[in-house]
Formats: structure tokens, sequence, C-alpha cells
């Protein structure tokens, strides 16, 4: 039978304490997603069994931690597809699928875990050696320290139809950095599965405001390609192999494009 | 290294297609699971990048058909415990434990699939359980419906929880009647809620396609989000036997 003995559970989710309204009128204080999203929900009480429950939301007009009433189906790790997130993009795949259409086995399996720690930032000399940043335009100028193009040299452990599960310790614009290059690379002679990333780590989303087809190239790609992405993991560098079972599986929920989930890597305990 | 080859991938958890009020206001209508509740969203840009996001659920009073406006915990297959949810009811004990205090192991693992088609309308005794292990999570099912469903006695979900020492009890819904005396007053209401809350184990329902497991032995996994106060959470049930 199927078994997980052997293996370490390691929880890629990161912790989320909610922020709750509670019947009493109290309210406790919560914290928020590694993008700084909070997650307030209000408590109820169910007539029928006098037991209590608690919405996800947060009260009318919002409040100090979150502007509206609604938060996202984006708030917490969470693992997005292409068809209804990207799909009205122009020169968006048109064979792109939602994630509800994607076989379960896509959200589970073995996982390359590629920690990239020898990428340190170099001063560059050409200013289109780094991306433009995060909805910013990022002038770089020669002698700039900025972070490094991961390429397939760096990704050596990466098998066909592995998950990918990438990180570095470098922040900010001292990032290791995708490209089309090398997601190209991911996609079409590796096939990977799905690709999993940290809040920081590796600078992949970049040129968001360029137009389309030109703006968030990696996303497009990997969506495109039918490949999810989930972010925003944690304990990526705390893995001790680099190789791992990995599961992160959406919710049940069809037409939505991107969902909640908890995200476990397991990893095979060293015999004594 | 593990691997799912040789094994069948059968999902337990119920379908719910999302009731979608999309960027032109229009409306996609959805569908509700077998306790009527349903799963809602809305269209709305990230200005960031232009993608679109979902709006979970919808806001209070704005939706006819769910006024309340948020959705809680508890729509379509979840698990739930007993901290915050049924731990204000008398005569639970003390030191009973939330979802986030529970090892992550107890969300997944060796399964006794107990499938009750023998007991047309008739209580489910450990009698009917002899393939539950102690420790086991144990999934309970049947293609019965209406008054012809087979329904957990108390004293069998007390037998599940403290003899049997189960980690998680799992239920098909329609199948089985999981609970009874919801009316009776406190403490002598919901046996099965008590059980399992009251000796910190998880209970994940509802749950579909539970008959179609062929193995009276699987792996079950149904992993909580990681979200500390939450006293149900939506999860993704599988179920993993062998071919």
């Amino acid at each position: 039978m199927f078994s997980l003995n052997g293996y370490k559970p390691v929880d890629l989710s990161p912790h989320i304490l909610a922020r709750v309204y509670r019947v009493d009128g109290t309210v406790e204080e919560g914290t928020t997603d590694p993008y700084g999203k909070p997650w307030v929900m209000k408590e109820g009480r169910f007539a029928g069994d006098n037991s209590l429950f608690t919405l996800y939301a947060a009260p009318v007009g919002g409040d100090e931690v979150w502007h509206q009433e609604r938060m996202t189906s984006h708030h917490g790790v969470h693992v997005q597809g292409g068809k209804g997130h990207i799909s009205h993009w122009k020169g968006a795949s048109d064979t792109m699928k939602g994630l509800w259409e994607m076989p379960l086995p896509t959200f589970m399996g073995e996982a390359a875990v590629c920690h990239l720690t020898d990428l340190a930032p170099v001063a560059i000399s050409d200013p289109s050696e780094y991306p433009s940043g995060e909805g910013r335009n990022v002038q770089s100028k020669p002698g700039d320290v900025r972070g490094r193009e991961i390429t397939p040299d760096h990704l050596g452990n990466i098998q066909k139809g592995d998950i990918v599960l990438m990180t570095s310790p470098f922040t900010g614009l001292e990032q290791p950095w995708l490209s089309v290059d090398t997601c190209k690379w991911l996609i079409q002679d590796r096939e990977i599965k799905m690709l999993g990333l940290c809040a920081t780590g590796v600078e992949w989303q970049y040129d968001l405001k360029l137009p389309a087809p030109d703006n968030s190239p990696v996303r497009r790609m990997l969506l495109g390609a039918n490949v999810p992405i989930v972010h925003p993991l944690v304990n990526i560098d705390k893995l001790t192999r680099d190789r791992v079972f990995f599961v992160c599986l959406p919710l049940r929920t069809v037409k939505m494009e991107a969902s909640f989930t908890r995200a476990m890597a397991f990893e095979e305990e060293v015999s004594a | 290294m593990i691997s799912l080859k040789g094994h069948r991938l059968v999902d337990l958890t119920w379908e719910l297609v999302s009731r979608v009020t999309r960027l032109d206001t229009s409306v996609e209508p959805g569908t509700r699971d077998i306790y009527n509740m349903p799963w809602i969203v809305e269209e709305t840009v990230n200005e960031k990048d232009g993608t679109i996001e979902h709006l979970v659920a919808c806001n209070e009073g704005t939706v006819a058909e769910w006024a309340i406006g948020g959705v809680s915990g508890h729509m379509g297959s979840h698990t739930q415990l007993g901290v915050r949810h049924n731990d204000n009811w008398s005569g639970l004990p003390d030191g009973m434990l939330g979802l986030w205090d529970m090892p992550i192991g107890t969300y997944y693992g060796d399964a006794a699939v107990c499938i009750l088609d023998d007991l047309k309308g008739k209580p489910i005794l450990p009698k009917h359980l002899a393939n539950v292990r102690e420790g086991d999570i144990v999934i309970l099912g049947s293609s019965l419906t209406g008054r012809d469903t087979p329904w957990l006695e108390g004293e069998t979900a007390y037998w599940l929880a403290e003899e049997k020492k189960i980690k998680m009890l799992a239920v098909g819904a329609p199948g089985i009647g999981w609970e009874t005396k919801a009316d009776a007053p406190e403490p002598e209401n919901c046996p099965t809620h008590r059980a399992m809350t009251g000796n910190n184990i998880p209970i994940t329902y509802p749950l579909v396609n539970v008959t179609t497991l062929k193995r009276d032995r699987v792996f079950f996994m149904s992993l909580p989000l990681n979200v500390e106060r939450m006293e149900g959470t939506w999860v993704r049930a599988i179920a993993i036997e062998e071919e």
C-alpha cells in the first residue's frame, strides 16, 4: 500500500493566524502571509446545534487590516492555473486549462529541490542583464549589483516530468531571475509538471506592465503550457534532500482560477 | 522515492461548481453540496499585473440566495475539530485541540474502508467495522439513501474514538447518517461530534465516491489549510489504492 512511513513531512505552507471577529464582540489580531495579505474571519453561531463557525470575510466595508469585505483566492499559499486567470490576455494560449481540468497527479509527485545558494549577485555590465522588475521600471546601470540569470546549468537535478521547488537566499534586486529561455527549457525540455516558489528568492514576476503579449513572460509561458504555479511557499531552504515527494492539491471548486492549498514536502529520512 | 505508480488515485471530494460573477456582471450559476452550501466568487482585476483573481464569497446582503455574504470553512468537503466549533457545548472535556494544534500526520495515513450497503436502514455497530485497526483513519460509505441510510450509533462513535483510537473519521454523504440526536439538549446531543472532537479526532465530510473504492484498506489524505483559528477548513480529500 502507498505509505509515507519513513518520510519526514516538511510544511511548505506559510502559517497564518486569522484575525477573528468573535460573536462576543472581541477581535483577535492575526498575522499575514509572506506577501502581507491578512486572513480575516467573522464568527457566527449555528442555531441548529449551537456550534460556532467562522466566515472568510472582513466586516462590511473592510477594517484597518483589509480594505474591503472580501478577500481573494490568492491569500496565503495558493496554486493557480491559466484559465480564468490570464486567459483574457492578448496572445494567451487557447489550450490553457483551469485548475479543475487538470488531473490530480499534476499536483503531487516527485519534486526537484533547487536551492540556488551559489547564485550570488554580480555587478552587471549591461542593463539588459536584469529584468525590469515587479511593476516598476528598474533602471539598472553598468556596475549595479543584480541577481544572476538562472540557467539550465544551475538546475541539473531536474528530471523530466518533475515538480520544481525553487528558491535562493537572495532578496530584492539581488534575487536570481528566471529568464524566458530557461522557462522554455523547463517547459519543453524538462516538461515540468508544476513550479513552486517562495515569496522571495527568485525573481519571476517581472515585465508586468509591458504591453501584451510581452507582459509577465514567466507566468504567461508556464500557465500557457498548463504548468500550475504554487506560491508563496516557505521552508524550501530547510529541505535536506534535493528530491522530495510534494503535494499541493487544489480545492475541488470548478471555475476557480486559483485555489487555497496546503503544500507539503515529504523527504526520505536518513537511515541510522 | 515513493511513487504513485501502480496505484489508483480516487477523488473523494465533493465537487462544487462556483457561482461566478464575471467582470461584465453576468452571473454563472453554481452548484451546492449535500448540505446546500455553495461556493461563490466574483472576478476582479489585479491592477498590478492585469490578471483576474477571484474575490471569495459575496458582500453581505448583496446576493439573495446567500445573504450572509461570507463563506465558512464548512463548504463542500471539509475537516473540522472542536476548538471554537463545539467546545462551547456543556459536558465536553478540557484540553480539546484545534485543527492547527494537531500534528500534520493526523491528516493522512492508512485508512479502513467500510462500505455498509448491507445495513439498509440499520444502525452501524462495532461488529460491522471489523476491518478497523487501532489508529486508523476510518472511511464510512454506502450507496443507500434517504430512510435506507445506515446511521452511526453514538455508542459506536465512542467505540471508534476510545477503543479503536482512530485518527480521523471520514464520512461519505449521502450514504451515511453519521450524527444523531442533533435536537437533544446538551450534553446528550450530537454524540458523534462529542466522541470525535472530545478526543481530538477530526471529522472530514461530506465525501463522495467512497463506494467506488475497491480495497478495504487505502491511503487517505485530507490536509487542512495552515490557517490557525479556522475551526473547519476546506480540503481536497483523496484515497490512493493499489491497482
